[in-house]
């Protein structure tokens, strides 16, 4: 009760936040990006064979996620200082 | 610098993983019941010179002019892989190309609410060999009630396609001049369908089993013995936001059997039904769903009643029990306010501007290295055995050991 209590404020702050947000109509992507992304493909099928690009966005997505957990942490020790008497 | 690069880093990497982990809905944007569209087969090499079908409905408010358009996509399987292809075009605007002669164009100024069996003269007869083939017809109007189609890059800009049947209704009976597609079949009726549920119980559970049934009549064509059945039930309470909450395993078509689907989930007021045929061999199904009937119950099993408080039955004296369910009670969060964060990512994630970096997002997801290579460097095989494959295996372990040698240099500075 008291953690959903919290988690209602919480959520009731951010709805309240990106309600502007929510008013917006949808954002829809050009087809010409989905038709660059199939032509994309083709190159990077072809080249697959020499440059192991799998490896490469494997390496990338753990590198996203330990930069990410990294800023998370900063960001969390950040709020934490507010508080007062916190340093 | 650094830290404005390290929170674009850092969003980007927030919605990559809530685009991953916290997907828990999946939204349609092309139900199959939507699109004027007919897959057949030709037995031998014809010339279409003209397409008759039935069409009624109406545009849009401000939207005008508007104009058809007809295609046919050939569909072909090679090695197990279909691959669909531009057969003929058939009209004014297509892969950036403009015929400039308004003539050829099957303008409507608007559309007529009701024309049986109008016969579209095409502008360039197309001559298509034996095989399959799909015809789309697409209908196309300006954003800009006062501009007029225009050729060319501006005008496409201006220029939103829209599958037909959002705007105009057909019962997919088309046949040419030569007779080639001729789709005898009933009155097509629409295939979405709003259910409102039957809540048995006064106080709605948050867990309850959720049971779809419902009849589906069809009609087979020829090479109609490949497609199956499936359907998705969308939780439709909140408008405009499809939560999808059943996506059933596809059965054998029956047509006029009964289905039903279970699944446990919280009750809602508002259920949508949309079922569609697809092939698994092809990319559209040969035949068509003709007419749903369905009804949805809901029921509620006693295990699954509002559950006691922490969630767990205590006997009567057991008083450890009592004080674990009151913590519980107390701290622990609850499915649906949790839930509620879920749908408003669901709402967020469409609109402007996170909606373009989750369009990217998706758009990156479809990056697929087993595509149809454009370029061919392996083309002889002992090349890739002995100076290709070689290379890329050294590649990866210089790219695994490079990527630890960063990683061990940023631990090493890293400040927190």
């Amino acid at each position: 009760m008291i953690t959903n209590g919290l988690i209602y404020l919480i959520y009731g702050l951010v709805y309240l936040i990106t309600l502007p947000i929510q008013k917006l109509a949808d954002v829809s992507m050009s087809s010409n990006f989905a038709s660059s992304i199939t032509t994309a493909n083709g190159y990077i099928s072809s080249f697959n064979s020499i440059i192991p690009v799998d490896t490469i966005g494997q390496i990338l997505t753990l590198f996203l996620a330990i930069e990410t957990a990294v800023l998370t942490y900063k960001l969390i020790m950040w709020l934490i200082r507010r508080i007062p008497t916190q340093s | 610098m650094k830290k404005i690069f390290k929170i674009l880093v850092f969003v980007f990497a927030v919605f990559f993983i809530s685009n991953n982990v916290f997907a828990s809905s999946e939204t349609l944007t092309e139900a199959s019941g939507n699109s004027i569209a007919q897959t057949f087969q030709l037995n031998s090499t014809t010339t279409i010179n003209s397409i008759t079908m039935p069409i009624a409905g109406s545009l849009p408010t401000g939207k005008t002019p508007a104009y058809a358009q007809f295609v046919f996509y050939s569909l072909a399987t090679i090695d197990s892989t279909t691959y669909t292809g531009l057969a003929g075009n058939v009209s004014t605007y297509f892969d950036g190309s403009c015929i400039s002669s308004p003539s050829q164009r099957l303008t409507f100024s608007a559309l007529p609410t009701t024309l049986t069996n109008k016969t579209f003269d095409l502008a360039v007869p197309v001559t298509l060999s034996a095989g399959y083939y799909r015809l789309v017809i697409f209908m196309w109007y300006n954003n800009n009630s006062d501009q007029s189609l225009a050729c060319g890059n501006d005008g496409r800009m201006n220029v939103t396609y829209s599958y037909l049947t959002d705007y105009m209704i057909g019962n997919r009976q088309y046949y040419t001049n030569s007779g080639v597609i001729n789709k005898d079949s009933d009155v097509e009726i629409a295939l979405n369908a709003t259910l409102t549920p039957t809540i048995t119980n006064s106080t709605p559970a948050q867990s309850s089993t959720v049971s779809s049934n419902f009849t589906i009549t069809g009609v087979y064509t020829n090479d109609s013995t490949y497609d199956s059945v499936m359907y998705e039930l969308f939780d439709d309470t909140n408008a405009g936001v499809d939560a999808l909450v059943i996506k059933c395993a596809d059965a054998k078509v029956g047509f006029g059997i009964s289905y039903s689907c279970n699944y446990q989930g919280r009750i809602n007021t508002s259920y949508r039904l949309t079922p569609y045929l697809y092939n698994s061999n092809y990319p559209y199904p040969f035949g068509s769903l003709l007419a749903t009937n369905g009804s949805i119950s809901f029921n509620t099993n006693a295990e699954l009643n509002i559950p006691p408080i922490g969630g767990q039955t205590c006997s009567t004296f057991d008083v450890g029990c009592y004080v674990v369910n009151g913590i519980k009670y107390l701290l622990y969060p609850s499915d649906l306010t949790l839930s509620n964060f879920t749908s408003l990512m669901d709402i967020i994630k469409n609109k402007p501007p996170i909606g373009y970096v989750s369009g990217v997002i998706t758009g990156l997801g479809a990056i697929n290295i087993n595509a149809t290579p454009t370029l061919s460097f392996a083309s002889f095989t002992p090349i890739t055995i002995y100076i290709f494959t070689p290379i890329r295996t050294g590649l990866i372990v210089v790219l695994w050991f490079g990527f630890m040698f960063v990683l061990f240099k940023r631990f090493q500075q890293l400040d927190i």
